[in-house]
């Protein structure tokens, strides 16, 4: 027993994962940097500097994509950490219910995000069962995807709706991690259940609104395929996304620009997500003395 | 006893083995053989490229294989590109032709099919289109498409409307449908394709205005606003937005909504091309009857033509290790016997641009309607002779067709866009 606390793994056995993240991500990473700088066919590179920069950043989509980009990202990555963390409270209440609710919120995470889009075309097209639904009340039909007032919102509706099981299923194991003796102290000393709530419950789980945060703060930021699939980043460019438009690049044959669009979306992401995974993290420690 | 077994056993081996070669000689040319084609063909058009292909594996025993790329052209060019950079290309595959084909760098990734007696039977125009320095790339993959405005002929026999002759004559007619509460044109802005018909199908005036235009803003030499008709393409669109010709929700408006409200009688025009005929066709023969069809007219009344879209080549890759099978596969494609298995599946809209074959089905009126004016006067998209297209294109025409950008936002618009796209290509004079 002695012998097996002191043996430490040797090195090699890093060497096959390190492989696969060092080819799989580092060098594309770091050779994405070099091919941003170029007029790239596939065949042959031709040094340009930050010259790509300058043009997606003077495109009239990308003003209105970087926008576009940070509002459904906020939007999104709030809306799953708040409603989130109260559906897994209220599972986690003792509820008889938990366990089908359980499943209920997890299942539309393991849809395709084409597969939700289509659905939610269906659902959301002037003729589709919301508007239908909407008559019987007597509300016009509402052009939910191609009215540029309404078409973020309906794609940011849908994505929580596709998001909320992630969340969801961290928080509740992030609530069953908490021990009861907390709890069972909290009441001896006559804590009332919003006192819990915020005294003990709130600080313990600050972990997981961390990575809850961080995951869809993260997909928020690089999405596009949904809103894609929904809108085709219309009407106009009002639902365009910074995804959207290097795959439209992509697929035009700009590679390089495309690549640049790439390397931006990556500094954005950082220069996000990094303070405030650090802010997170320096406030819980706070909270939690 | 034993030899004699021995023997009547080894007798009845070798003659097993005869009958084997013997039946193998009687086997089909390729039977055993396997070969990749890819293509972005869907619906009725990827079904009747398949009737050609089990004839094919019907006659020489040979499999095809066959892997759709993605329906949108840029997306498939770009499955192309990726493909022909890392030497992974199919056996066979289908790409645009024209400027487009030359993208895809025929000299290091098509076979040169030059040299095939076969050729002859191919039309010269199109062997233009697919050859560079002496070498061929590609055959005709299936009919052409002519662009036009499709009518709905008894709303137009009921008001006693005649065939539009210049730009403001389908105005009056517009405002005539309008007043009698039919939507005048149907916009089907849904579809990225949708959103661009109307805009390209001007091409044929303005290569009428300009014949070097294409060429000339290859080079950067001339500027979209510098060409009138070019600027009158992205005004028409924009003038049946500002006069209330269009119908309700363009960008909800998908093909089938279309067909639906055409067989409803809602509209009284649409710019589509053939394969208009074809969606209408398939859902309702008796609506497709009712179509007729007339090129859209400019300012000049007696300057009228249609803009073409020619066939997907079929190009076989320069790796491919069943060419013999390829080119017989090649030769089939361009005899009677194919084309019979084609049209036994598709009614064609178009040519196909091969010599010594006749359709075989009887084709509609419209279709005849739009192939007598390509007779007539006619010129192929700019895209055959110009690859500047940037990515926001459809985005910015939906823009000019639904009020968001007057026609000179949007021609600024464009020429922004074509830049970005021109510079990444790498374009002398960009």
């Amino acid at each position: 027993m002695r012998r097996l606390d002191k043996r430490f793994y040797p090195g090699w056995l890093a060497v096959p994962g390190l492989a696969i993240y060092i080819i799989i991500f580092a060098i594309p990473t770091f050779v994405s940097f070099y091919f941003s700088m170029t007029t790239w066919n596939l065949r042959t590179a031709t040094f340009t500097g930050l010259k790509n920069f300058n043009t997606f950043f003077s495109m009239t989509s990308t003003r209105s994509a970087l926008i576009n980009t940070i509002i459904y990202a906020f939007s999104t990555c709030s809306l799953k950490v708040v409603i989130g963390l109260l559906l897994a409270s209220y599972i986690c209440s003792g509820i008889r219910s938990g366990e089908y609710l359980k499943c209920m919120i997890f299942f539309p995470t393991l849809l395709g995000s084409v597969t939700v889009a289509v659905a939610f075309d269906g659902i959301l097209n002037p003729n589709g069962i919301l508007n239908q639904f909407l008559a019987k009340f007597g509300i016009d039909a509402v052009r939910w995807l191609t009215n540029s007032k309404y078409a973020m919102f309906s794609c940011i509706v849908v994505d929580v709706w596709k998001g909320l099981g992630t969340a969801t299923l961290i928080y509740i194991a992030g609530l069953s991690s908490i021990s009861k003796t907390y709890y069972e102290a909290a009441a001896i000393d006559g804590a009332s259940p919003v006192q819990n709530f915020f005294k003990i419950t709130l600080p313990l789980i600050v972990p997981s609104i961390n990575t809850v945060l961080t995951l869809s703060l993260i997909g928020g930021l690089r999405t596009y395929e949904q809103i894609y699939a929904l809108t085709g980043g219309g009407p106009g460019y009002s639902t365009e996304v910074l995804g959207s438009i290097i795959y439209k690049l992509f697929s035009r044959g700009s590679y390089g620009l495309a690549t640049a669009g790439y390397v931006i979306m990556f500094v954005i992401v950082s220069c996000i997500v990094f303070p405030l995974n650090s802010f997170v993290n320096k406030k819980g420690e706070d909270i939690n003395g | 006893m034993k030899k004699v077994l021995a023997m009547v056993l080894a007798f009845c081996l070798i003659f097993a083995l005869c009958a084997v070669n013997a039946s193998a000689e009687d086997a089909k040319k390729y039977e055993g053989r396997r070969i990749t084609v890819a293509h972005r063909y869907t619906g009725a058009n990827a079904d009747a490229v398949r009737a050609e292909f089990d004839k094919f594996e019907e006659l020489t025993g040979c499999k095809i294989d066959v892997e759709v790329l993605a329906a949108d052209a840029d997306e498939a060019e770009s499955v192309l590109l990726i493909r022909a950079a890392t030497g992974n290309l199919p056996d066979v595959f289908s790409t645009n032709v024209g400027a487009k084909l030359w993208e895809l760098d025929p000299e290091s990734n098509m076979y040169d099919l030059s040299g095939n007696d076969w050729l002859e039977n191919v039309n010269d125009g199109y062997l233009q289109i697919t050859s560079r320095n002496g070498a061929t790339y590609g055959i005709p993959a299936a009919d052409s498409t002519v662009a036009g405005v499709f009518y709905n002929k008894a709303i137009f026999e009921q008001l006693n409307l005649e065939i539009p002759k210049t730009w403001d004559e389908l105005l009056a007619i517009c405002e005539i449908l309008k007043n009698n509460g039919i939507t005048p044109v149907e916009q089907i802005f849904g579809l990225a394709n949708g959103r661009q018909f109307q805009f390209l199908m001007q091409y044929y005036y303005v290569q009428a205005e300009d014949p070097e235009f294409a060429a000339k803003y290859s080079r950067n030499e001339v500027a979209l606003h510098e060409n009138a008709a070019y600027v009158r393409g992205v005004e028409k669109v924009y003038d049946l937005w500002e006069k209330g010709y269009i119908n309700e929700d363009p960008l909800s408006t998908s093909v089938e909504v279309a067909v639906n409200d055409f067989m409803e009688n809602k509209y009284g025009m649409v710019f589509r091309n053939t394969s208009w005929y074809t969606a209408v066709n398939q859902i309702s023969p008796e609506a497709a009857a009712n179509l007729g069809f007339f090129p859209m007219p400019d300012i000049d009344p007696d300057n009228i033509g249609v803009t073409l879209w020619m066939p997907h080549a079929w190009v076989a890759s320069q790796n491919s290790k069943n060419i013999d099978v390829v080119l017989d596969l090649f030769k089939f494609l361009t005899t009677q016997e194919a084309i019979d298995a084609y049209t036994s599946v598709l009614t064609p809209t178009g040519a196909f641009l091969l010599k010594d074959v006749t359709v075989n089905c009887e084709l509609s009126d419209v279709i005849r309607e739009a192939q007598a004016c390509a007779a007539a006067s006619s010129a192929p998209a700019m895209e055959y002779s110009c690859n500047i297209k940037g990515s926001n294109m459809a985005t910015i025409l939906s823009m000019v067709g639904t009020g968001e950008y007057t026609p000179e936002q949007g021609i600024e618009e464009i020429e922004m866009d074509n830049a970005i796209d021109a510079q990444q290509k790498g374009l002398e004079g960009w």
